[in-house]
């Protein structure tokens, strides 16, 4: 092993910037240790320790930089020197700007750095009431597109946003459109001066591609959650929704979709639509006699616009009765044609009829059936059905199998959010039903708009070519069926036993 | 002012899935991100929420960031230990939560037997260690009696401490006399020299230091610490500008003294060969912003963070004098000429103190140079600091940091944000020597355990009960 020991006069580097050229130089192949220190006291100890010469480093003072090496051989401890050397040469020289991109480990300062107007929320629902707190506080609007946060919960953060003036979207909220811009599940819609708020999330995308399609253009669309309008929340967020709106100068006229709402709720909600200067119809999608083609006509009508009779396309299959399975992805969809059909042809099941809704256990059903699709019980562990099908092509894999023949009733929602092909996703699993049976019959409601992505025209074609009956509105499809069902098979007096 | 919401161009931040982030871009709406963590136990999820939707603990929170940061440290003289801390013949102090001498590590052991020798000099040190196996020597931590003390942080009743008072409150806080570097009580030795040097402190440099502080007005440390900021010190790991700063406030004090010149002499240059002679006034100066914090009921705000070598300990405002422990790491960083990995000894000493009053690792961004202990960059110290705004609800007022534009360093760590984000405090450390007696073998960073904030916030949630239903 050699010693080199060299001495640099009246230099100054930091005490790390030279423990950390010292590290790596001890790293080198053949370097067995080594001191890069300034010559005080305490590093003089130091390389004494490690076997240098006393009087090589008398004559010192503390602004001198030490530089001990010991390795194998002359040409290794030479080449050391030369990485020293360029190890501190490197700090002198300056670095770029520090990268300012950032990373927000929490909501609120996610909020606080963009200086934002909206938070959205997409988290497991135990875990929003935090983020979305923080924001909150920050003075921030806040979309919750996530379920499964309490009903606790939501009554706290919707008095902190009423105590902010401040609005809570949701939770489960999975529409919305502001400034233009869609938000969740929504469509292409042209602009223009009416504005939707909506407890119900394919309730507004409905209305909304309905008014679209006869030349009404749409400001904003705002989604309050399925619960707002219970009691228990009193419509919180609907109110703020219907202030903001009503002091938007883009917005003429004001539509609110709702499952029917807590009956104290009405009458606040009732107070405050007078008190407005804009215009407001109401749909309560689920009472009898509503639903949301009706909501849209009565708009166009009060602007005096005209509004053309909804677009179908029918097959020219006769219609035969049957036993009815209504298979959605839009909750207040179904809700909406099971109003209908109950109204006219007498009671049908929904989701909570059953004990467990399996593909089988649907498809072994022998009375009339409506399933949201979407309902919590069967979303768990899967995407919602707007995005994936593969739920609805089995339970229609399964009807195949059954000896009877079945009515089918269903909707295609497209737009932003949704599946890039909903036509096309369930097209296989439906030209094996409508070729098992020669009284199979299938219908559809389609929800979008012509500038939508997944193309509503080409939608159209794939399920008009594959045999089913087409419809525009979805009211209108659920009042054919329940005209066939009524002339078929008769009212009938109970749900399934 | 109206809500905008519908009338005002949208500035999205979004937290969750990424198809909503991917149609938002698609819309030319580039949203700002959240890089959200499920917390660190996720079972906390109610008491999180439950904490976040209190305006009560807001406010409590907001009274502990005001009581931290309005604190005005004074350096007002030099007693002995038995004066200001009350201490008791045969009873020591110690650095971190509470601990039993049989769990002890090397340093903290070593440190406790040179500070009985130096208090019972016909003692061996095998005596001593029978002394506190049998229990006739009692040992407490210094956060106990209103101390802190650097690494092993042990104080004996005749060691002179800095007492430290707060204008505004008349609190006061102590702290003994930095020892400097290379074999000293604190690192765990206690050969002759080391109690030499002890006795010398005693006997020559604490009554000079007094004299010279009552010589002048009272010396305004959170001014050193704020001008230290500026020149590139952190107050934890580099002391180098605080130091320099301290001699220049007591400097022409210091040589007017009617004392032998060698003494005044020996004082001043014993001063500046040790960088780390300021950590001694640092420290206390932030257990008295720190105390003034504690018992705000609700307050989940973090008063003290410590570590005894075997245990990293926090106490939280909200839940009184309840230590949360978990095991102490050992320190990653850069190690001293000669020493390896395995000489280190785990995480020691109050001094995250200052991390707990927004210095130290908090303050990295003033502090380049030392970013090289964990092999960083000079972007790495940035980024160190702007991780620490997500986990603090304040920032200070005086401490202010001129690479992010004067922005106030982080200040008011709150435990409900640890656990949200699984952040835990950057904490700047020196690396004690494992062997009692070694000294410092190195400094870097070490990550406090995140099982104090989970056992913190689970104890706080069961105590908050009765709290939260009436507020």
């Amino acid at each position: 092993m050699l010693k080199h020991l060299e001495l640099r006069r009246d230099v100054y580097y930091d005490s790390v910037v030279l423990f950390q050229a010292s590290s790596q130089l001890r790293e080198l192949d053949g370097i067995d240790e080594c001191l890069v220190a300034m010559a005080t006291e305490l590093n003089i100890r130091l390389l004494h320790d490690l076997g240098f010469k006393s009087e090589d480093t008398d004559d010192t003072s503390t602004s001198d930089l030490i530089i001990a090496v010991q390795g194998e051989s002359q040409e290794i401890i030479g080449r050391a020197i030369q990485v020293l050397d360029s190890n501190l040469e490197s700090q002198a020289t300056p670095r770029s700007e520090p990268d300012s991109t950032q990373i927000h480990r929490s909501l609120g300062r996610a909020v606080r750095a963009a200086n934002a107007n909206l938070a959205i929320i997409s988290l497991p629902g135990p875990h929003v009431a935090p983020e979305a707190a923080d924001a909150l506080r920050e003075g921030t609007n806040v979309m919750i597109f996530s379920d499964g946060v309490s009903i606790k919960e939501e009554q706290k953060l919707k008095a902190l946003a009423t105590s902010h003036d401040l609005l809570v979207m949701g939770p489960d909220c999975g529409t919305a459109q502001l400034s233009g811009v869609g938000l969740g599940f929504c469509n292409d819609l042209s602009p223009g001066q009416v504005s939707i708020v909506a407890a119900s999330g394919t309730g507004a995308q409905h209305l909304s591609c309905l008014l679209d399609a006869n030349g009404i253009g749409i400001s904003s669309i705002i989604g309050v959650g399925g619960r707002d309008m219970s009691d228990e929340i009193g419509g919180s967020s609907t109110l703020q929704a219907l202030r903001i709106l009503d002091s938007d100068t883009s917005t003429a006229h004001i539509a609110l979709i709702s499952k029917p709402p807590g009956k104290k709720t009405v009458r606040r909600i009732n107070k405050i639509i007078k008190s407005l200067d804009t215009p407001v119809t109401i749909g309560l999608i689920g009472d009898p006699g509503v639903d949301l083609t009706k909501v849209a006509r009565e708009i166009a009508t009060t602007q005096n616009l005209p509004f053309r009779k909804p677009r179908l396309k029918l097959s020219g299959a006769p219609a035969t009765g049957g036993q009815l399975i209504g298979l959605f992805s839009g909750g207040t969809l179904a809700s909406e044609a099971a109003q209908i059909i109950t109204d006219t042809a007498g009671p049908i099941a929904g989701i909570d009829t059953f004990e467990i809704p399996t593909p089988q256990a649907i498809a072994d059903r022998k009375d009339n059936v409506i399933l949201d699709l979407g309902d919590d019980r069967m979303t768990m562990g899967r995407p919602h059905p707007m995005i994936d099908g593969t739920l609805r092509c089995k339970i229609i894999k399964e009807l195949t199998l059954k000896p009877a023949p079945r009515l089918l009733l269903f909707d295609i929602i497209l737009g932003f959010g949704s599946n890039p092909d909903p036509a096309g996703e369930i097209a296989n699993a439906l030209d094996g039903f409508l070729r098992s049976h020669s009284k199979a019959r299938a219908i559809a409601s389609v929800v979008g708009t012509s500038r939508d992505p997944q193309g509503l025209d080409q939608q159209w074609q794939t399920l008009t070519a594959l045999g089913c009956d087409v419809y525009e509105s979805n009211a209108e499809a659920a009042s054919a069926i329940a005209l066939d069902l009524l002339t078929n098979n008769g009212k009938s007096e109970s749900t399934h036993a | 002012m109206p809500n905008s919401l519908v009338s005002s161009e949208l500035r999205i931040a979004t937290a969750g899935i990424d198809p909503i982030d991917d149609a938002l871009i698609n819309q030319s709406s580039i949203p700002t991100t959240t890089q959200w963590n499920l917390p660190s136990d996720p079972s906390l999820a109610p008491i999180l929420s439950t904490i976040a939707l209190s305006d009560a603990v807001t406010s409590a929170n907001e009274k502990a960031l005001a009581c931290l940061t309005s604190a005005r440290p004074h350096l007002i003289g030099i007693d002995t230990a038995a004066n200001a801390v009350g201490l008791e013949k045969g009873t020591f102090l110690h650095a971190g939560p509470p601990i039993e001498w049989e769990r002890t590590s090397g340093p903290l052991r070593g440190a406790l037997i040179g500070a009985a020798l130096l208090e019972n000099p016909d003692e061996t040190p095998e005596g001593a260690i029978r002394l506190f196996e049998n229990g006739k020597f009692k040992i407490e931590p210094c956060h106990h009696r209103g101390a802190v003390g650097p690494m092993a942080g042990v104080i004996s009743r005749s060691m002179p401490m800095f007492v430290i008072e707060d204008s505004i409150t008349d609190r006061r806080a102590y702290c003994t006399l930095n020892e400097g570097l290379g074999k000293v009580l604190r690192f765990g030795a206690y050969s002759k020299e080391v109690i030499d040097r002890l006795k010398w402190i005693e006997k020559v440099l604490a009554p000079i230091m007094h004299e010279t502080i009552n010589t002048g007005d009272p010396i305004e440390l959170y001014t050193i610490v704020s001008e230290a900021l500026q020149m590139g010190d952190e107050c934890h790991n580099r002391n180098r500008a605080g130091t320099s700063l301290f001699l220049r406030a007591i400097g022409s004090n210091l040589i007017k003294l009617k004392r032998p010149s060698s003494d005044l002499a020996a004082c001043f240059s014993f001063i500046t060969s040790n960088d780390h002679f300021f950590l001694n006034l640092m420290m206390p100066a932030g257990k008295l912003a720190a105390d003034s914090a504690r018992d705000i009921p609700g307050s989940t705000i973090v008063v003290a963070m410590a570590r005894n070598g075997t245990d990293f300990g926090i106490q939280l405002s909200g839940t009184g004098d309840e230590w949360f422990t978990g095991p102490c790491a050992v320190p990653k960083g850069l190690l001293f000429p000669g020493y390896g990995p395995e000489d280190a000894n785990p995480d020691l000493g109050d001094s995250t103190i200052a991390e707990t009053v927004g210095v130290g690792g908090f303050a990295m961004a003033a502090a380049p140079a030392i970013v090289k202990f964990v092999g960083g960059t000079s972007d790495l110290a940035l980024a160190s600091t702007r991780a620490m705004y997500d986990i603090t609800v304040g920032e200070h007022p005086l401490f202010r940091l001129p690479p992010l534009n004067f922005r106030g360093t982080p200040v008011g760590i709150d435990a409900a944000l640890v656990c949200r984000t699984r952040q835990v405090p950057f904490v700047n450390t020196g690396i004690a020597g494992k062997q009692a007696g070694v000294g410092q073998v190195g400094a870097g960073l070490v990550e406090p355990p995140i099982k104090c904030f989970n056992d913190a916030l689970r104890h706080y949630g069961e105590v908050s009960k009765d709290w939260f239903s009436s507020h």
